[in-house]
């Protein structure tokens, strides 16, 4: 039973089938960006375990997800490797080939799991210490009584969705979850006929809309809420990312501002925009580079620099990355893209190993062909 | 080393054309005259071939003199369209194939080209028309056109208004009757400044007149995207160049002596006025002179890029290579041994200048082969030629001059064609701007392109010849074994391709992989390779399953290369072009067919 379990996964049927169902995922996944942004395109097709197709709601698996092709992937090549090739001189080449490969499927998987993006918009002189990410979201409950900081509560837009009332130790009442859309169109509504019963929402009608794809549109998360503890029910709220600013919220008289705003990645240090360069090939509009100069001060005791980061040339701090990534049309101003990611290491190593082994492999049988012809 | 290319390229340049020895100008002086536009300091000719190419959509244009149609100098055109002559704007540039056009505006439906004079009527409709057209739908074909044709007249209006502003006056006698007046009326404009007015009406007329040459001049600063001329102090510092409206401001200044070479360009303009030909071509020598002295780093490669704008070598190569496959098919049906070492030799030779051709077109950008589509199609084609000419001198099985002139000709004419869409030589967006990039990862995938192709050119042979008469056992297994070793190469390289691609992504972009459509195009590749590799491996395919999937790769390549391209989205979105879309289609149908007929024809065989 385990020989024909391990003869199945080591296979070379089975990695031949792997990667014809790669190619396949590929090519949908590459036409599938046509009509949508490569954010749901990675989510729906890549790091998913299958592609499914929902019918009346319920989704339908009927293709493999790349992750579930990763996976089995990983599987094969380690027990093929193990199996099927001897250790010899000879296969050195190929064992780390396939090595490399399972150093590089997994550190793919891993990297999909960790790494955020995010981005910063600064404009010249502006000092910043977070990053905000392109596509989650979260509900901030802001208490402002203190008078050397402000108190922050931040629940994942996540929890609106799947929890119909939100409790912790550390919330100082409770939400009640009475309706949650992933996105909605928001409208102005007759004076006190809106959705809530209090804040800027007894003025607004919303209305559940199907989520955008592409990656110029933004989703607009919105929650119908109410607060209670022991003593207090609160009115109805309405809260979505499409209403600008906070809204005032009184329980047992204590104030508090609430808001959902995109997610928030704080850094250990602090980030200024000193000026922003955007140059041109001379006598014409071809842009030729854009770059900006930072200055990063540390919260520990490392002594201050200014960075340049410019086209192909991201600075790197600790896990964090930023890149040039646009920059704004009116004011002189740059918008830095943020990657915090762990694992950028792996394909960087993985390569090395494969490309290491094919050449040796490669090289090896050329060797060989060429003596055997002079034979 | 560049001076040694120059003389090399004279030496072919003569060889192969004797264009210029019939004419009075000497426009070929006029030609090699550096002008900066785009960003890039180029020969007046390379400009004024874009330029033609952008408009007519051709790099040459005919003109009927004296009843009979002769085909003028790119840069002939050029100075009379600048220089507002009435030929150029009566020579019929302007392609109109819409009928619905044409009816539209009352053309005659007898031609298909049109004159600035004949459209000139039009032209406020048109481009009226054009900006009422949505921009969040895609257009219809009718639509398209019209925006096509209302760039092309947006661009040649703007060359009429690039050198000269005004075509009442000669740009001689405006020249030099503005250095007289600029002076009195800067020290007029001084006086009013301080006293607040100006008595005499004389002195009021001629400050209003000041006032007025100083919009101008502004205006036409900005508008103009050609510029002409150097600094005095240091002409090789691009960004001092200047047109024509800054230079005529930069008199403001009191010290200012005016730039020598606008002087020359004035002169030009009156010597073509008079049809004074000896004083013309002597300015131009001058002209020429002077950027010989004070642009020593770049005047070489000038020369260099206007000797290879000319000659076109690559045009050559593509005819040669066309000629090479009608001696090598002769061969195959005559078997005259001569005609075979016509084609080899030729093909040796034709090799030889693609290579110093390529070697040129660095020398000239300073960058490596590969920076556009159409280098990339260039360098596709030369990186499988060599491949070819290395498998020939291996397995010496005659076919390798064959498979070169086909590969050849199919890649030139893909640039040939990607040359007439674009400007082959145009500055790089600023995320490209990375020779070290340019020159890893780009080189190496498309080596890996250039093998995939070769792959599929063999077994497309493979199946050719076991369909025209029996092959022996031992020449197909000569031909998998090529192929076998060609897909090796080709997934290596690929391979390192696709790795150096993502560390470039990762340095510029902070993520390795994205999944993005170029990215994904370079991947299924590398997959595509590897399922070959996997499937002899496993038994599943003999001869003929290997040399199917190799022509099938031709397709994975060709979507990678073009393919993802036509998409038109993603990171990597430049270079785009839909009008290959239907020879893409038609390659790949090609393909599929090939691979029917081997597959209904061809006895599948074990390797051993």
């Amino acid at each position: 039973m385990i020989s024909r379990f391990l003869r199945f996964f080591s296979s070379i049927q089975l990695a031949l089938f792997c990667f014809i169902a790669l190619f396949i995922i590929v090519l949908i996944g590459t036409f599938m960006q046509i009509d949508h942004g490569i954010y749901y395109v990675q989510k729906v097709y890549f790091h998913s375990l299958f592609i499914t197709i929902p019918i009346k709601g319920i989704p339908i698996p009927v293709f493999f997800g790349g992750t579930l092709i990763g996976t089995v992937l990983v599987i094969n090549l380690t027990l093929s490797t193990i199996l099927n090739i001897k250790f010899s001189y000879k296969n050195i080449g190929l064992i780390l080939i396939h090595f490399g490969f399972i150093v590089l499927l997994l550190g793919g998987g891993l990297s999909s799991c960790v790494v955020t993006e995010s981005q910063v918009y600064m404009e010249e002189n502006d000092t910043t210490f977070f990053s905000e990410d392109l596509y989650e979201t979260e509900l901030v409950i802001i208490d402002a009584s203190f008078s050397r900081y402000d108190y922050i509560i931040a629940v994942p837009i996540v929890d609106l969705k799947k929890k119909p009332i939100i409790e912790s130790d550390v919330l100082p009442f409770s939400i009640k979850v009475h309706s949650f859309y992933d996105n909605a169109q928001l409208s102005l509504s007759n004076l006190d006929q809106g959705v809530a019963s209090m804040g800027i929402g007894k003025n607004l009608h919303a209305k559940e809309i199907p989520l955008f794809t592409a990656d110029d549109q933004k989703n607009n998360p919105t929650a119908l809420l109410s607060f209670y503890n022991t003593d207090f029910v609160s009115d109805t709220m309405l809260v979505s990312l499409d209403i600008n600013g906070t809204q005032k919220l009184y329980i047992n008289d204590k104030l508090y501002y609430l808001q959902i705003r995109p997610k928030r990645l704080y850094f250990p240090f602090q980030l200024t925009l000193k000026s922003f360069d955007h140059d041109v090939y001379p006598g014409s509009n071809i842009p030729k580079n854009y770059s900006s100069l930072v200055t990063i001060q540390a919260y520990d005791d490392s002594p201050d620099r200014d960075v340049l980061i410019y086209m192909n040339h991201p600075l790197r701090y600790g896990y964090y990355t930023f890149y040039q990534a646009s920059f704004g049309e009116d004011v002189p101003s740059s918008v830095l893209q943020v990657v915090y990611n762990k694992s950028w290491y792996f394909p960087y190593v993985s390569s090395l190993i494969i490309a290491l082994g094919m050449g040796i492999h490669f090289f090896v049988h050329l060797i060989a062909f060429l003596k055997k012809r002079r034979l | 080393m560049i001076k040694r290319f120059i003389f090399i390229f004279i030496f072919v340049y003569f060889s192969f054309s004797s264009l210029f020895a019939t004419q009075e100008y000497h426009y070929d002086v006029l030609g090699r005259i550096p002008v900066l536009y785009n960003g890039r300091l180029q020969p007046f000719e390379s400009f004024a071939r874009q330029m033609l190419i952008s408009i007519r959509e051709k790099s040459t244009i005919k003109r009927v003199v004296d009843g009979k149609s002769v085909s003028i100098p790119a840069s002939m055109w050029l100075w009379e369209v600048l220089t507002h002559t009435k030929y150029s704007m009566a020579d019929p540039i302007f392609l109109i194939h819409d009928r619905d056009i044409r009816h539209e505006f009352k053309l005659k439906d007898t031609q298909k080209s049109f004159s600035y004079t004949e459209l000139e009527p039009h032209i406020l409709n048109i481009q009226s028309k054009v900006l009422s057209f949505s921009t969040e739908k895609s257009l219809s074909v009718y639509e398209q056109n019209m925006k096509q044709l209302a760039g092309k007249l947006t661009l040649y209006i703007s060359l009429m208004h690039s050198f000269i502003p005004y075509h009442d006056i000669l740009f001689y006698d405006y020249v030099t009757a503005y250095h007289k007046r600029v002076k009195h009326g800067l020290s007029l404009f001084n006086r009013y400044n301080e006293s607040g007015f100006l008595s005499k009406e004389k002195d009021q007329l001629h400050l209003i007149e000041f006032n007025q040459d100083f919009k101008r001049h502004r205006q036409f600063s900005d508008i103009s995207q050609l510029s002409m001329y150097p600094s005095q102090s240091n002409p090789e510092d691009l960004e001092t160049w200047t047109n024509t409206g800054s230079e005529l401001l930069k008199h403001l200044d009191f010290n200012y002596e005016s730039n020598s070479v606008l002087l020359y360009f004035a002169s030009l303009t009156l010597y073509f006025d008079q049809h004074n030909i000896t004083s013309f071509n002597e300015t131009l020598d001058s002209l020429l002179a002077y950027y010989d002295a004070s642009l020593p780093n770049f005047f070489n490669v000038l020369t260099l890029e206007y000797y290879f704008t000319v000659m076109n070598p690559f045009y050559i190569c593509m005819v040669l290579y066309v000629f090479i496959l009608c001696a090598v098919l002769l061969f195959y049906l005559f078997d005259y041994a001569f005609l075979y070492l016509i084609a080899k030799y030729c093909c040796l030779f034709t090799f030889g200048l693609h290579t110093l051709s390529l070697i040129a077109r660095m020398i000239i950008l300073d960058r490596p082969p590969v920076i556009n589509l159409y280098s990339s199609a260039v360098f596709v084609g030369w990186v499988s030629i060599a491949l070819c000419l290395l498998q020939e001198r291996i397995f010496k099985n005659k076919l390798g001059y064959f498979m070169s002139s086909i590969l050849g000709f199919l890649t030139l004419i893909i640039a040939h064609h990607l040359a007439l869409q674009s400007d082959t030589m145009a500055q790089m967006q600023a995320v490209l701007d990375s020779n070290f990039w340019l020159s890893t990862h780009v080189i190496t995938i498309t080596l890996g392109y250039g093998g995939t192709f070769l792959a599929g050119m063999i077994a497309t042979c493979y199946v050719a010849i076991n369909i025209l008469r029996k092959a022996s056992h031992q020449q197909n297994l000569q031909l998998y074994k090529m192929v076998y070793a060609i897909i090796c190469f080709s997934l290596f390289f690929s391979f390192i391709g696709t790795v150096l691609g993502g560390i470039w992504a990762d340095q510029s972009w902070g993520r390795f992989w994205g999944w993005d459509p170029k990215e994904n195009g370079a991947l299924l590749i590398v997959i595509f390779n590897a399922i070959i590799l996997h499937a002899r491996l496993a038994g599943f395919s003999g001869i003929r399953g290997v040399m199917l999937m190799a022509i099938f790769g031709n397709i994975v390549t060709a979507f990678s290369w073009f393919g993802v391209n036509m998409l038109g989205v993603g990171l990597h979105s430049y270079g785009f072009m839909n009008e290959a879309f239907q020879w893409l289609m038609l390659y790949n149908v090609i393909q599929v067919i090939i691979v029917v007929i081997g597959y209904n024809f061809i006895l599948s065989k074990p390797v051993k």
